[in-house]
């Protein structure tokens, strides 16, 4: 097995009746168990590539496909699409979109019991899926009866149940109240970190996740313009803004401090505690306060 | 019926057929042209007390004015001459084929003469990028692109009161700002805004007026930056702090006293608290870099 998740090479995707492509010669790898970070405004391709990575693209999405896709080891234009729906999972932003059984018990089940699985394999799938996603005393209830966090989680759930190598979550919070926003970042945490799980992750709310990456990619107009670990991203400030993108509030407020001339040093701080950290330095004059 | 507020809740309680009560008693006068947001975890009655304003639901106890008329004694046509309402899943409100009739529906339902109509329904399309797309079908249209077009669709009916339920959830940093920019500038000729967010930038940015809601009742009715100051209303209805202000707070014991509402007031104020021969290096560089405001 490679110890690639994800390895993409010069892909491009043209729509059939579009005049031109929606990817263009897009390259970038994810290795086993990272978490990678998506970003792009809205129309970059986004929805596209996760297409590409299912094998939704090429098998039943007509287009004209360049290049090379090979997610856990499989290339998804020699395998069909309930092959490849084994190894990625894609969770979308809206989970009313995706969820439509009458219970928790039967979203989980959905998934293994399409693929022909013996009942106790079945039976013990919605148990570890439940287990993961902590709903384990929800299992008999309606989704739409439960808040947009637990919706969400089942959503991530009936994804979990089909035990893939590869999950990609579509802006998982932004229906979602902070609260919810919380529950399921942290499920995705504790997919990755106790599940090994590989995470590509698209999101607006910069700030919730600049953290948990190991890499971030910055797609726009249907190419890979920026990549690297957040430090790196988030360090090309003139690139993001002129997308109508944005760093985290620290990477924002450092890179504005030091055009003012200030010398801050260190790495470039992701998150509120690291920015304070570092701020704290510079107001005391590198006094420990 | 007092006329200095356009919206007025007197003692509101809603409960819902299947037994749930999801207002309690809620009392509140809206005047012209606040922009005013509601905030709260799920569950604790915004979207319903903003149903409320254009009639969708009535009172089942207590009574709700608009321009000082009764809602349980008009229709939900004349209030929304008066009150526009943007739901916060835009496949809850569009219906039309084209994106050009979806925005001009509301405007005909107004008996807007067509030549009006259309002026207006392209400038709401051009502020929300939208106009390039006008011929296409809704369902073409990306999830973040289809609530700019209800919003615009909304936005383009110019009425008094604008309810946004969620208006920038799943939207990017450039089309948060378009939406909120047409808000703004609607703001700014006189109308009165009210939306229901999660997003603390969001209420630090634009609002004039925050209400906080828990378990069916106001905790708080304040300004943002009053808001902000009170932690325990904070962690009661579980918001969070924008980004702006959690550093400021870390910043407070190493001396900064500030109640940042944008990044932007974070960086005068970190500024303004240098030690001094920080302060002095660079000043040119200082005044450059202030004639391009920071993003955010």
């Amino acid at each position: 097995m490679s110890e690639n998740a994800v390895e993409v090479q010069d892909l491009t995707f043209q729509y059939m009746g579009a005049s031109q492509p929606t990817l263009r010669e897009i390259n970038l790898t994810i290795r086993r168990g990272e978490i990678a970070l998506l970003i792009g405004p809205t129309g970059a391709g986004k929805s596209t590539l996760y297409h590409c990575l299912n094998g939704l693209i090429p098998n039943l999405i007509r287009g004209r496909m360049g290049g090379r896709v090979r997610v856990a080891g499989l290339d998804t234009s020699e395998h069909t699409v309930p092959a490849l729906a084994q190894k990625v999972g894609i969770v979308f932003q809206d989970p009313e979109i995706q969820i439509f059984s009458l219970s928790v018990r039967d979203e989980l089940a959905f998934g293994p019991e399409n693929l022909g699985l013996a009942k106790q394999e079945v039976l013990n799938r919605i148990q570890a899926a439940a287990h993961a996603i902590q709903l384990q005393d929800l299992l008999d209830r309606e989704p739409a009866r439960l808040s947009g966090g637990q919706q969400q989680s089942v959503a991530v759930g009936s994804v979990w149940s089909m035990l893939p190598e590869v999950v990609i979550l579509d802006e998982p919070t932004s229906n979602l109240d902070p609260e919810g926003s919380v529950r399921v970042l942290e499920l995705v945490k504790r997919l990755n970190q106790e599940y090994g799980k590989t995470i590509l992750l698209a999101e607006h709310k910069i700030d919730e996740v600049a953290a948990l990456a190991d890499q971030v990619f910055v797609l726009d107009r249907g190419q890979i313009v920026l990549q690297g670990t957040p430090q790196q991203v988030f360090g090309e400030p003139a690139v993001l803004h002129e997308l109508g993108l944005v760093a985290p509030a620290a990477a924002e407020l450092t890179h504005r401090l030091k055009a003012y001339g200030i010398p801050l040093e260190g790495e470039l701080p992701i998150t509120i505690e690291d920015g304070v950290k570092l701020l704290r330095r510079l107001l005391t004059g590198g006094q420990p306060v | 019926m007092s006329s200095e507020f356009i919206i007025q809740a007197r003692e509101v309680s809603h409960t819902y057929a299947g037994g749930i009560t999801a207002l309690q008693g809620v009392t509140l006068g809206i005047r012209r042209n606040e922009f005013l947001a509601f905030v709260g975890a799920n569950g604790s009655g915004k979207t319903t007390l903003v149903k409320h304003f254009n009639g969708l639901l009535k009172p089942t106890r207590g009574s709700l004015f608009v321009n000082g008329i009764d809602t349980r004694k008009t229709t939900v046509s004349t209030l929304s001459r008066t009150v526009g309402f943007c739901f916060q899943n835009p496949d809850h409100q569009i219906f039309c084929y084209s994106v050009w009739d979806e925005t001009l529906f509301g405007l005909w339902q107004q008996r807007i003469p067509q030549a009006e109509a259309e002026e207006r329904a392209a400038q709401a399309l051009q502020k929300v990028g939208l106009y390039e797309l006008r011929t296409r079908h809704p369902r073409e249209l990306s999830r973040g692109q289809r609530q700019r077009l209800a919003t615009a669709s909304l936005l383009a009916m110019e009425t008094q009161v604008l309810v946004l339920d969620e208006p920038t959830t799943g939207q990017d940093f450039n089309s948060r700002r378009q939406i909120m920019g047409l808000a703004a500038e609607l703001h700014e000729k006189g109308r009165t805004i009210v939306m229901v967010t999660h997003d603390m930038s969001l209420v630090a940015e634009y609002a004039t007026r925050v209400v906080a809601m828990k378990g069916g009742r106001v905790l708080l009715d304040a300004t943002p930056r009053e808001l902000f100051q009170q932690e325990d209303i904070l962690t009661a209805t579980g918001l969070k702090l924008p980004p702006a202000l959690a550093l400021a707070r870390g910043l407070k014991s190493a001396g900064l006293n500030a109640t940042p509402l944008t990044l932007n007031e974070l960086y005068d104020a970190i500024v303004a608290a240098l030690p001094e021969p920080a302060k002095l290096t660079d000043s040119i560089s200082y005044v450059e870099n202030r004639v391009k405001p920071c993003p955010r």
